[in-house]
């Protein structure tokens, strides 16, 4: 199969903290629903390549990227995690200087809470960010627009039929899994993308 | 509103489980008793990074 298409493939920059994982999740079920396909720097594991080529050749091969930049409390060890607005910076540094596709690039950018993030990164005062609460039915109505907005397709279903899904999807998951004999609590992101892609695959038929 | 026909897949070779047990897995989930999906929902699912087999 071919490498996903530019113009499908959205870069998902989120925490991964088990806190996370609830948004983490919804973002992903919403691209692939919405006929996207999501990127992380989770789905593939190659010794040879460091994490920062491996972020930066995601980001060279995505037009859209979702941020999420709500992670801003310490970690335990009372240091800051940067990896967030790191990989922000490096999404708009490819759409400013890099050329032809590049330039298309289109960006949605998440804080937990309205203008909270005018307190620790004031760089990106005039960037209109959107604000998720920590819910996941707010992440799905954000990223089902902007999609929509973005790629102008005819076919994205609407919020209220992806958060009606996703619903069944949360509640079928742990069945889904355990049946497959796999770990919930570690259950790789090679096997989530494609439980995913086949529940909707069946939701389509 | 009509249903959208598009859903993008993965490489077909990558991953640890195959399409066909996958597709079994979710027919089964979907047929599932009412009170296993209702427990289900206690169980959280935690998403970690790919392992190269």
């Amino acid at each position: 199969m071919e490498a996903p298409k530019y113009e499908n493939s959205v870069f998902i920059n989120c925490p991964f903290d088990k806190k996370y994982q609830p948004i983490l999740q919804a973002i992903i079920y919403s691209v692939y629903r919405c006929g996207f396909f999501p990127r992380t720097a989770l789905e593939e594991d190659d010794a040879l390549e460091s994490r920062l080529h491996k972020i930066m050749r995601l980001i060279r091969r995505c037009k859209y990227g979702i941020h999420d930049i709500s992670r801003i409390q310490l970690a335990n060890n009372k240091f800051p995690r940067f990896n967030m607005p790191y990989e922000l910076g490096l999404f708009f540094g490819a759409k400013y200087y890099g050329s032809g596709i590049q330039k298309k690039k289109q960006t949605l950018v998440f804080e937990k809470d309205k203008f909270s993030y005018q307190k620790f990164i004031s760089d990106l005062n005039g960037i209109d960010t959107k604000a998720h609460g920590g819910n996941p039915h707010e992440i799905i109505i954000s990223v089902r627009d902007w999609l929509k907005t973005n790629s102008k397709r005819a076919v994205i279903p609407g919020s209220a039929l992806i958060s009606k899904e996703y619903k069944e999807f949360l509640t079928e998951l742990p069945i889904i899994v355990k049946r497959m004999n796999l770990n919930p609590k570690n259950l790789q992101m090679v096997d989530y993308t494609i439980i995913v892609e086949e529940f909707i695959a069946d939701k389509l038929r | 509103m009509a249903k959208s026909k598009i859903i993008l897949k993965s490489d077909k070779k990558k991953g640890n489980v195959s399409r066909k047990q996958v597709r079994e897995a979710v027919a089964y989930a979907k047929t599932a008793p009412v009170k296993n999906k209702t427990s289900a929902l206690n169980t959280s699912v935690i998403i970690s990074p790919t392992k190269a087999a």
